[in-house]
């Protein structure tokens, strides 16, 4: 039988794990798959791209008809074919990566990088006329950023659903709500990391920040947070109380968090300064370093990098974008290799779009689907995954005005990071409750 | 108890204290040391209010609710929580003023007050700043833009104006987070038109936003030309998607209650991708104010963020005609002019707007979660101010102020009533409650360090949160929102909780002052002192009713008296003062308004 069934037929014995009513039943599953069933180490990084990145112009054609192709139908925003460095791979057409990306180019050719191509959120597999004719078939709210947003995150393809795939992830493998997140975020607040059960901590760049006044460290404040906390526990309405657990639940994980990393080393290798995602990763880095001492077998991290949103200035502004991150990565990746954790991580970009083909003069508008970068030592690196489309307007993957539409669908690709993350059959579909209406992919991403 | 015995006891020894120092608000004009004159002047009119001042509406529709005539019965409590919506923090004396003299009529004053100016207070910031002179800076820095904000929260006397436009700010977003961050006497200029607009009309504030050359370049309208399919260029659809989703409309058609209309139980969308490229269309040939067809790919020729965008009509899409929303058309051959004005009616006309518009500013001024009934007597007013006009902004807020869900005790509210404060709003709050002394000059401030939060720096156009976060836990499980706890995450609450020990614990004597280098301005706590005469609850019920208006539990003031108990043998009386002030100030109570 093939696996769609098979994943059917689980889900049918476990019943609709969706709805809130059902977390007694969550909390029964969880804890016969809580973290403490692995023995070895896996760590999750996902960099969210804010804005939707241009990432056809990333990715882009080198054999001199599709070349000639991509560079007419960009106009002023194409690359110059000399700019172009190789990428070396045999699964789809010639491609290379401009020059200020250089250091993928280098990550993708010495096999730790890969492309997933042409990925974005899909009601269903469709083809173009199918989607022009039968408006149910469009993901809600097709080119506006937030709504876009969540449906990257939250991997359910309802723009309403308050929890990421990363947050049911977490709800799955935590210990208990109340112990230390194992979602960490560099990169702020984001519906990807929100469980149903489980939040995830944010940390500044600076790593853990440190009350005054209230620092437990130092003796002459001690009546001052024994009186702090009974006001805590004095909160009698329904917000106060919460801002209040927020304040308790913090103190108790600055205090475990910066014991863990008061042991850890700094990053030998020398990340890129004025890199606003490479500082983030860094300390992504250091709390990957300390997961023995909290007692974490899995963890999950997020990292962002905003400004993609290049309706305007194109030229200027998207190679330093693309410079950024490629850079951030690479240092990134050499840093855990150096930390001995390189076997254990998989990091991958998201992005609230591609975007359009056509241009608007100086800029390009929301599109569709998108290519996003997969890095990591566990994945088959070298490899572009998924259909690549060609780069013409009112082609088969052309919805319209160049707006590409996707062949890989969040779900089937999430779904093998959750298997490799450890997940059981039935937990995935929990995470991904729309996995059935797409086939396994005929790809694998993991090793 | 005798509550209002307390205060007034609390209030004439403030008032004795205060007016031995020389005054009331004033506290940092009159307490400088001589040596160094404070040259902060309180408010800086330069644009006269548009709005003529209204005279309080008698309702004749019967199913208006009846607003409660102000009487000397407001109690200090009632104009405490009154004050918390409607300024950047309540002090002992305008409590006092106000229960004298009543809702309507500090409405009514607070109306007609001369506006302050952002531009103004930015420029002479950045003017007085010798040391960014020195180190080459040819125009002021984004520090100097919010310094500028902070004076005119802290002392503005225009506080209703000045809070309204902080919420409109987060409606009508432009952020320095994007090639505006060198451009801060425009993005000031911006602030001052929305201020100058605040209780205007609607439709004249839409069209100040939408010729913006500020949000021209945000939002990419400025410079946006008509199709060339030769080049494979179309006009670009940004601002007329965003225009819809989050200055107007909205996703969803709305009831006038705020609620989403449904079809076959699901909503209905305001508009689709046909309708964001007619408006991209008509949005197509406005330029900096100056530029012609010859000049229009030299953008910096004609660089003017300070008047509004003008039509270069042979960039401008007209050749056919376009369908908008409320059945209005744009007949091909018109001019840009004439395209626009229809864009902005057709937007103005939807009855989405109503409900948009209020519910927005009820969350940034009294509670996350309005009842729909609330916004839907907002949103009538909105639609009709009983003059038969529309969209008069003035009326919509005191709808919003008077209203009563607003003004109910409480312990008359539900328990859903509330929300978190906004951190810079709290964070202005706990200085505004003392009065502030200062140095010679105002320096850069960058407040987002400590409140994630900075006026016009918000990360996107989508604001600094959501309108419909709601946290995992109790919130989520009863759907209720609390947005402000988006950005209060587990970094920002130890900086908030910092950023009280800053103003209280940490805070030098103003003798002290000029001797610091890393801060300009202090609090003078002495002043309060004699308040512990007769031990702290006197202090911790003036605490309690500026900076909680009122609600302290028992067991908080029990145990702040408890602490007092155990400290106060070795500390002096301004250590006691400041650190009863920091354990409200740092408190869950005080980062709720209820």
């Amino acid at each position: 039988m093939n696996r769609r069934h098979f994943l059917q037929a689980s889900l049918a014995s476990i019943g609709a794990l969706s709805t809130s009513s059902s977390f007694g039943t969550q909390l029964q599953i969880a804890s016969e798959f809580s973290a403490a069933r692995f023995t070895d180490y896996k760590a999750i990084i996902c960099i969210f791209l804010y804005g939707g990145h241009d990432s056809f112009n990333l990715v882009v054609p080198t054999d001199s008809q599709q070349y000639s192709d991509y560079a007419k139908t960009r106009q002023g925003l194409a690359y110059s074919r000399d700019n172009l460095l190789g990428l070396s791979q045999a699964d789809t057409m010639p491609l290379g990566v401009p020059e200020h990306a250089a250091a993928l180019a280098e990550l993708f050719n010495s096999g730790q990088a890969s492309i997933l191509s042409n990925i974005g959120p899909m009601v269903a597999p469709a083809t173009k006329i199918e989607l022009l004719t039968n408006d149910s078939l469009l993901p809600p709210q097709l080119f506006s950023h937030n709504d876009q947003q969540a449906l990257w995150q939250n991997g359910a393809m309802d723009t309403s659903m308050p929890s990421g795939w990363g947050g049911r992830m977490a709800d799955l493998l935590m210990d208990n709500a109340n112990s230390l997140p194992l979602s960490f975020s560099s990169g702020g607040t984001n519906l990807f990391q929100s469980g149903r059960l489980t939040q995830h901590y944010v940390m500044n760049n600076n790593g853990i920040e440190q009350f005054g006044g209230l620092n437990p460290q130092y003796d002459w404040n001690e009546q001052r947070i024994a009186h702090h906390m009974r006001i805590l526990a004095a909160s009698e309405d329904i917000l106060s109380r919460t801002y209040a657990n927020k304040m308790i639940a913090v103190r108790n994980n600055n205090a475990l968090l910066s014991t863990a990393l008061a042991n850890v080393p700094e990053a030998q290798t020398n990340y890129w300064s004025e890199n606003k995602l490479a500082s983030q990763l860094k300390t992504i880095a250091k709390v990957m370093s300390a997961q023995a001492a909290l007692g974490q077998s899995r963890q999950i991290f997020f990292a962002s990098l905003g400004g993609f949103d290049t309706h305007d200035d194109q030229v200027t502004q998207l190679p330093l974008l693309q410079k950024t991150l490629a850079d951030a990565m690479a240092g990134f990746q050499a840093d855990i290799t150096e930390r001995g954790l390189a076997n254990s991580a998989v990091t991958f970009t998201q992005s609230e779009f591609g975007r359009t083909l056509t241009s608007n003069g100086d800029g390009t508008d929301h599109g569709w689907a998108g290519h996003q970068i997969i890095m990591g030592n566990p994945i088959q690196g070298g490899r572009i995954f998924g259909h690549m489309p060609e780069q013409v307007i009112g082609s088969n993957d052309d919805y319209g005005d160049g707006r590409i539409i996707p062949t890989t669908s969040i779900e089937q690709f999430g779904s093998q990071v959750a298997q490799w993350f450890g997940l059981g059959n039935s937990e995935i579909l929990d995470v991904f409750p729309r996995l059935n209406r797409f086939n396994e992919l005929d790809f694998r991403i993991f090793n | 108890m005798h509550r209002n015995n307390v205060y007034a006891a609390v209030f004439m020894i403030l008032a004795a204290v205060l007016s031995a120092c020389g005054g009331g608000a004033d506290i940092a004009d009159q307490n400088a040391t001589p040596a160094q004159p404070v040259t902060t002047p309180i408010s800086t009119p330069t644009n006269p209010p548009n709005t003529t001042p209204t005279n309080p509406v008698t309702p004749t529709n019967p199913s208006l609710p009846t607003v409660s005539e102000p009487t000397s019965d407001i109690t200090q409590i009632a104009a405490a929580r009154f004050l918390t919506q409607a300024t950047f923090g309540p002090t002992l004396s305008e409590i006092e003023a106000l229960t004298e003299q009543g809702f309507n009529d500090w409405l009514d004053e607070q109306i007609a007050l001369p506006m302050s100016s952002h531009q103004s207070r930015t420029e002479f910031i950045f003017s007085a700043d010798t040391k960014a002179k020195a180190a080459g800076a040819k125009k002021p820095w984004s520090g100097h833009r919010y310094s500028a904000w902070l004076d005119i929260a802290y002392h503005g006397e225009d506080q209703l104006r000045q809070r309204v436009t902080f919420a409109l700010s987060q409606l009508f977003v432009v952020s320095d987070k994007s090639t505006l961050d060198n451009e801060h006497v425009a993005l000031a200029a911006y602030y001052d038109g929305l201020a100058r607009h605040a209780f205007g009309s609607y439709r004249d504030l839409l069209e100040y936003v939408t010729l913006s050359p500020v949000m021209g370049v945000y939002l990419n309208m400025l410079g946006n030309q008509k199709p060339d399919l030769a080049n494979n260029i179309r006009p670009d659809e940004n601002f007329a998607r965003e225009v819809m989703q989050l200055f107007t409309i909205g996703l969803d058609e709305l009831n006038i209650d705020g609620t989403p209309k449904l079809k076959n139980g699901r909503p209905i969308a305001t508009y689709d991708i046909a309708d964001v490229k007619a408006y991209a269309h008509v949005f197509t040939g406005w330029h900096f104010a100056g530029t012609t067809a010859q000049t229009w790919d030299n953008w910096w020729q004609n660089r003017n963020f300070f008047e509004p965008m003008e039509i270069v009509p042979k960039y401008h899409a007209n050749s056919t005609e376009q369908q908008l929303l409320s059945n209005m058309i744009v007949p091909a051959g018109a001019s840009g002019e004439a395209a626009m004005q229809i864009a902005l009616d057709s937007l103005f006309q939807h009855p989405n707007v109503g409900p948009f518009v209020a519910k927005h500013l009820i969350q940034r001024l009294v509670t996350s979660n309005p009842s729909p009934e609330y916004i839907a007597r907002v949103a009538t007013v909105f639609n009709n101010n009983q003059n038969g006009e529309r969209g008069q902004l003035a009326d919509v807020v005191k709808a919003i102020m008077l209203d009563p869900e607003a003004r109910a005790e409480s312990s008359a509210q539900s328990m859903y009533f509330g929300k978190v404060k906004e951190p810079l709003i709290s964070g202005v709050q706990m200085v505004r409650a003392f009065g502030i002394q200062t140095q010679a000059t105002l320096e850069p401030q960058w407040p987002e360090y400590q409140h994630n939060q900075a006026p016009l720096s918000a990360p996107s156009v989508f604001n600094f949160f959501a309108s419909d976060f709601s946290p995992v836990g109790v919130l989520s499980t009863k759907n209720l929102t609390a947005p402000e706890l988006q950005i209060i995450n587990d970094t920002f609450i130890v900086r908030n909780a910092n950023h009280a020990a800053w103003w209280s614990l940490w805070a030098p004597k103003v003798t002290e002052l000029e001797n610091m280098d890393n801060r300009s301005m202090t609090i003078d706590y002495s002043v309060y002192t004699p308040l512990l005469a007769n031990g702290p609850e006197a202090f911790i019920d003036f605490l309690n009713l500026v900076l909680l208006s009122g609600s302290m539990p028992e067991e908080m003031k029990q145990t702040l008296i408890d602490y007092d108990n155990a400290t106060r043998s070795w500390q002096e009386d301004i250590v006691r003062i400041k650190e009863l002030t920091f354990l409200v100030t740092s408190s869950p109570q005080f980062a709720v308004q209820r």
